[in-house]
């Protein structure tokens, strides 16, 4: 099949950026989107120009960091589907698609399509995590988690943070990812305890990072390769309001 | 762990109202508090205003009345002037931030499910604060550039003459459907504000919201209709 990309090509993050336009004549369907993008660069790299940068790293759908804007949409038009595992028969011949890389304020362009997500990561160190004094193993049936429960949380943490909820949302907000760390943690005996301290890290670290605020679009719930809902925002909101309620500072340091 | 420790304690150290009131969780908290005030309001003068169909001695009656009711009048109007505030510094912060967070448009629109009335919250919201103002001085205050024929008390005979002045039908009109239709989602998404989402309940929140939103418009529009199709007459 034959296929017009328009590419956003961007040298730095200086760079004002602009649309390059590439015809691929040949492209066979049972190809996925990074791999038509790997023939492309082969080609460029063979006229001696530079290669689209893009994000890439398992192919299999599953570590987070691929992703950029198919046609306004963020990893591409097909549902619960990373642009790596997108494969290019979804898409007819003749087709003209334009890439865009994620755009938001926290999500800097690298180069080309690949973005620096790293404030993603500092959100997950500021609570995506549940502080265990390690021991010896323990009985695997020692704690008792419900059936439901354990399933909910497994949906939160199947987020990969890949950033499409960001690329999605009207307001480049991360509420989604954040509220689905938040819940798969919460949800569970283990996350328990630090909850709500959790909840008021996590969401002021996304504010401070310079994510935009959910109104309740459902954009990102639409986008999400993952197939997160809407209802994890929900719980990060209770969970941060319950916090900001019953908040209570250390009363002292440690031991005593 | 230095980094849990370090923001474990930052929520609090200033005030935590002020922390609160700077997180976008937090404002939109007050924002759907203040909302739900603000649709308290919208009822009741809905309400009160139907009386119009009931003739001039009815809805003059019920005018004096309020003007009268101070006990229940002032408490009123301060509520709903401090919600009103509240609400729309939250809105339009929250909207400014939001603008910030992507500073670099698409240049091919994104593929958004948003419904019309969540994408225009801002603008529905903004038009109903120019809407109260101007409403305010045309059929409360009865500025004489906004209203030229006002006469204090007679509150039917006003509002027939507003009505009877077509660009102020339009611009009613317009409001009210504004209001409406910021009505259907924020009656919707205030429920995610507070911290609510369920499988079973919101979607019937969805459908009630906008089913509420459309109805009130309705309600509402049948003032000036009724001016228009002389209803409503002196």
């Amino acid at each position: 099949m034959r296929l017009t990309l328009e590419i956003w090509r961007q040298k730095d993050a200086q760079d004002a950026g602009r649309f390059a336009r590439y015809d691929l004549p040949e492209v066979s369907e049972h190809m996925s989107f990074l791999e038509m993008l790997d023939v492309l660069n082969q080609e460029l790299i063979g006229k001696g120009e530079e290669p689209v940068a893009f994000d890439s790293d398992c192919r299999e759908g599953i570590c987070g960091m691929c992703g950029f804007v198919v046609n306004g949409y963020p990893h591409g038009p097909q549902p619960l589907t990373t642009v790596c595992q997108l494969h290019m028969r979804h898409f007819h011949d003749g087709e003209t698609l334009r890439l865009e890389p994620f755009r938001a304020k926290a999500f800097p362009v690298i180069k080309d399509l690949a973005i620096d997500r790293s404030a993603l990561d500092r959100i997950v160190m500021a609570g995506g995590y549940v502080s265990i004094n390690a021991g010896g193993p323990r009985d695997a049936n020692s704690i008792l988690v419900g059936k439901k429960e354990s399933d909910l949380s497994m949906d939160a943490a199947s987020c990969i943070g890949c950033g499409a909820c960001v690329a999605a949302c009207p307001n480049a907000s991360a509420s989604l990812f954040t509220g689905g760390k938040i819940s798969h943690l919460g949800l569970l005996p283990q996350g328990e305890p630090e909850r709500k301290t959790r909840a008021l890290n996590m969401v002021t670290r996304h504010s401070d990072e310079g994510f935009g605020g959910c109104t309740v679009i459902g954009a990102c719930a639409e986008a999400c390769p993952k197939g997160l809902k809407l209802d994890f925002i929900a719980r990060m909101n209770k969970d941060y309001l319950a916090g900001t309620v019953t908040f209570r500072e250390e009363a002292a340091g440690g031991g005593g | 762990m230095s980094v849990a420790t370090a923001s474990t304690a930052a929520p609090v150290k200033v005030s935590r109202l002020a922390v609160f009131w700077q997180s976008q969780v937090g404002k939109k908290f007050v924002s759907a508090v203040t909302g739900v005030l603000l649709f308290t309001f919208v009822v009741g003068h809905l309400l009160g205003n139907m009386q119009a169909f009931q003739g001039a001695e009815k809805f003059n009656a019920y005018a004096h009345f309020l003007q009268n009711a101070k006990a229940i009048v002032w408490p009123t109007r301060i509520i709903m002037l401090a919600a009103l505030i509240l609400h729309a510094t939250a809105g339009i912060q929250l909207w400014l931030r939001s603008r910030e967070a992507r500073p670099q448009p698409y240049r091919v629109p994104l593929a958004n499910p948003a419904t019309p009335s969540s994408k225009t919250m801002i603008w529905t919201g903004l038009l109903t604060l120019g809407f109260l103002v101007f409403h305010l001085l045309d059929l409360t205050l009865g500025a004489a550039f906004v209203h030229s024929g006002f006469v204090a008390g007679e509150a039917y005979q006003n509002l027939v003459a507003t009505f009877r002045n077509f660009g102020k039908v339009i611009f009613y009109s317009a409001s009210i459907v504004g209001i409406g239709f910021h009505l259907s989602h924020g009656l919707y998404s205030l429920w995610q504000s507070l911290g609510f989402r369920h499988p079973l309940w919101t979607p019937t929140i969805m459908k009630v919201a906008l089913l509420v939103g459309v109805f009130l418009s309705i309600a509402y529009l049948t003032i000036p209709a009724g001016v228009v199709t002389g209803l409503i007459r002196l």
